[in-house]
């Protein structure tokens, strides 16, 4: 689906969580209107233990990225939220690149992203965002939602998946 | 406080660090540490926090500007 009216794109900073439901879901080139896709590196490794063809796919291109020092008052969130290594590079990597969207699927990271001021969103977000910027039609997002519960590991309740279902369903109608 | 027994299967890397915790005084227990692990992530993953997120998603994806 041609896209005709170009929103603002900018820099997006992954964790681990998208790159790999993403790529569970063969949408990963839904991320090729971002600017720019970084991936510091302790999140890299992970993806690279655990879905490896995610990482090195040649249909998207992600930026390998070296996290700065965690600031003080950074470092105390992500211990207060016990953010494991990649997600802490994550957050390091957004507090120098501010404007970023930070993408990741975990509660505990998005709630420290919440609280430093960084905007965050997950993979469903980035699969309906597909609508509106016409990468795919309303039909061709609603058929992935549906393949989330048996084709990936995203865990969402089913109830509220389906609901999300009918308002993407609603929306486009 | 009431207890139930829950049997899990732990990756060996995941219980070498609960031992190592254990071992050096930190917790009197594995017990100890997975139940205290398992209390910080359930504070983080309320049922009613992740579904605000969800929503957040959808609110993003439908009618976001970006």
């Amino acid at each position: 689906m041609e896209r005709t009216d170009a929103a603002p794109i900018q820099t997006a900073i992954l964790d681990a969580g998208p790159i790999i439901h993403l790529d569970e879901l063969g949408c990963l080139p839904l991320l090729s209107d971002f600017h720019e896709l970084l991936v510091p590196v302790a999140v890299w490794k992970e993806v690279e233990r655990h879905r490896p063809s995610a990482i090195s796919a040649d249909q998207i291109t992600f930026i390998k990225q070296q996290a700065p020092v965690l600031s003080s008052a950074l470092y105390a969130l992500c211990e207060a939220f016990n953010l494991d290594r990649g997600e802490r590079e994550a957050l390091a990597v957004c507090h120098i690149r501010a404007g970023a969207i930070l993408f990741t699927d975990d509660a505990a990271v998005r709630l420290a992203a919440k609280a430093a001021g960084v905007r965050a969103y997950g993979t469903l977000g980035i699969l309906i965002r597909a609508i509106r910027q016409r990468q795919r039609t309303p039909a061709e997002v609603i058929r992935m939602l549906e393949q989330i519960p048996s084709q990936t590991t995203l865990f969402i309740r089913k109830s509220l998946l389906q609901k999300i279902i009918e308002e993407v369903r609603a929306s486009s109608e | 406080m009431a207890s139930k027994t829950v049997q899990a299967e732990l990756p060996e890397k995941i219980y070498d660090q609960i031992k190592v915790l254990v071992d050096e005084g930190w917790f009197t227990s594995d017990k100890d540490v997975i139940t205290e692990a398992l209390r910080r992530f359930l504070e983080t993953h309320k049922p009613e926090l992740m579904a605000k997120f969800v929503r957040e998603d959808v609110e993003w994806g439908l009618y976001g500007k970006d």
